[in-house]
């Protein structure tokens, strides 16, 4: 019975019926408006969780336009765990389909940069660093099946758009035209001090880190990242981009050789 | 007798000035999941504030009333928020908030049958065991009642306490605030609860809402504490007792950090007025 009642009162908090009404006991208010105290409350604190996520997205499309997104997007998916820090997952494609956005279409990507950006916020940075001394008990014949791995925190993003120049310039609040026909690689990186650096990397070294990011060997890696990749590997090295490396097994998974 | 302590609810808006003890405020209370990412800035602020100042741990999202099963991986993530910072009170509420896995993040409104009640004890026991420690529940706000509901809150309350030996954490402005919804006895409230295992007081404010034509009085957060959950505090303290931690809460539009420690100071003003009552 119990069960029963809370599936009501959830029906009556996503509006598909309001037949918990039948359980409450007189009151002062109606059914409805006791039950849009709850619904007010579970939509503001989810909404108010979207908006820390999606800080420039709001800047982008105004507090009261994003309350409206918020809502519906609360209501159309509600949330599957009880940690709000988890909440917010697919907003970009929720606000890609929305007609009257058709306007801003680098919204959905600038969506996806600031949960890129919130997640790497929340990754562990390594406590010990890879040197490129760690790689010199590779023999010749393991180098092809070696697996290199990005570290966790550090993320990669790409955009068919100018994504990189477009959030700088809501950031600093300046707005000039911009061709979107251009394509964009980035990399966010935490810092020691909790924030996010987000920087432009080549096509190249976009490719080199993403690889390592899937978890694949370098005999796999693309021809124009094989012909670049001592510089690749270096620069990835100095910059602690890479963790740990790992050798592939023969069905493709791989096993740590140094953590 | 050990000195009377008295709390402030640990936001993030506060963080970085509550660094260093330089305010007088015994303790602090955060809401758990908050900090379930060991990462994040927010949390390496906790671990230096927990340096030098007591901590609460009071959850908001187990959701212990609901049907479903308990969210093991939420449980999880709290008991290493409390291995970690070895919290001298964990909380949650007498709530449920989720339900076949959708999370609707508010405390709803459980009713109090004896279907329920087992439900919360048979919760209520899997979490303290899970943790090794007790637990204290709170009272919630309320603002409807179920039909089928015929055992009082405080009476629910008594048989929780006694069947897993749990506390309770005594919020008063919910227990105005219900008051004036559902039309309660609040001082009968307090007779009927089992003040022995009270080992919390809540304050915080509320927000009177126009409905029709009633008011109806929303558990906001946002405002100073009223003057009836004052007088109704005073009261508890005048008949009761007036040893317990009291803490209080502001979870959105947060003003300076000294208008809440305003509010701890009129906590303290009313106890030392009790005092020196009792001592002339």
């Amino acid at each position: 019975m119990l069960k029963q009642l809370q599936l009501r009162f959830a029906e009556s908090l996503n509006r598909e019926n309001n037949l918990i009404g039948n359980d409450l006991a007189a009151n002062a208010l109606s059914a409805e408006e006791s039950i849009q105290i709850y619904q007010n409350n579970y939509v503001l604190s989810l909404s108010e969780a979207l908006s820390a996520t999606y800080p420039t997205v709001e800047k982008l499309v105004g507090e009261d336009y994003f309350k409206h997104c918020a809502k519906a997007f609360v209501l159309q998916y509600g949330h599957n765990q009880g940690d709000l820090n988890l909440f917010g997952e697919g907003f970009n494609t929720f606000l890609q389909a929305q007609e009257a956005l058709n306007a801003l279409p680098y919204l959905p990507d600038i969506a996806l940069l600031d949960w890129h950006i919130e997640q790497t916020a929340g990754q562990a940075i390594p406590t010990s660093t890879f040197s490129i001394a760690d790689l010199q008990s590779i023999t010749a014949e393991q180098l092809g099946n070696t697996v290199l791995h990005l570290a966790p925190h550090q993320s990669l993003l790409a955009s068919e758009i100018p994504l990189f120049t477009i959030y700088q310039m809501v950031q600093h609040d300046q707005v000039e035209q911009v061709e979107l026909e251009q394509h964009d690689h980035i990399l966010l990186t935490k810092q020691a001090n909790f924030e996010v650096q987000i920087e432009q990397v080549s096509a190249t070294a976009f490719a080199f880190l993403k690889h390592s990011q899937q978890g694949l060997p370098l005999g796999q890696l693309p021809a124009d990242c094989l012909a670049e990749l001592e510089p690749l590997l270096g620069d990835a090295i100095q910059h602690q981009r890479i963790s740990h490396f790992s050798f592939a097994s023969p069905i493709g998974e791989s096993h740590d050789a140094n953590l | 007798m050990m000195k009377k302590q008295y709390g402030l609810g640990l936001r993030s808006a506060y963080a970085e000035q509550l660094l260093s003890k330089n305010q007088d405020i015994d303790w602090l209370e955060v809401h758990a999941e908050n900090y379930f990412n060991p990462h994040s800035y927010d949390y390496h602020l906790l671990k230096r504030i927990a340096e030098h100042s007591p901590i609460s741990v009071h959850g908001v999202g187990l959701s212990l009333g609901s049907t479903d099963p308990l969210n093991q991986h939420h449980l999880e993530k709290l008991k290493a928020l409390i291995d970690d910072v070895n919290p001298f009170i964990v909380s949650e509420h007498l709530s449920w908030s989720s339900v076949n896995g959708r999370y609707y993040n508010d405390l709803l409104p459980l009713p109090y049958t004896e279907e329920c009640l087992a439900l919360f004890i048979s919760r209520v026991n899997q979490a303290q065991d899970f943790l090794g420690r007790q637990l204290l529940i709170e009272n919630p706000s309320a603002y409807l009642a179920y039909h089928e509901s015929h055992i009082h809150e405080p009476e629910f309350l008594n048989q929780l306490v006694q069947a897993t030996g749990c506390g309770l954490l005594l919020d008063i402005n919910n227990v105005y605030v219900s008051g004036h919804n559902l039309a309660w006895d609040t001082k009968a409230y307090f007779e009927q609860l089992n003040i022995n295992a009270v080992k919390e007081i809540h304050l915080a404010g509320f927000t009177p809402k126009v409905i029709g034509d009633r008011t109806v009085l929303i558990d906001s957060h946002n405002q100073k504490v009223h003057q009836e959950v004052w007088q109704l505090y005073r009261y508890f303290q005048l008949h009761f007792t007036n040893t317990i931690p009291t803490l209080i809460e502001w979870d959105s539009d947060f003003p300076e950090l000294s208008v809440l420690i305003n509010e701890v100071n009129s906590a303290k003003g009313i106890d030392q007025s009790l005092s020196e009552v009792s001592c002339a």
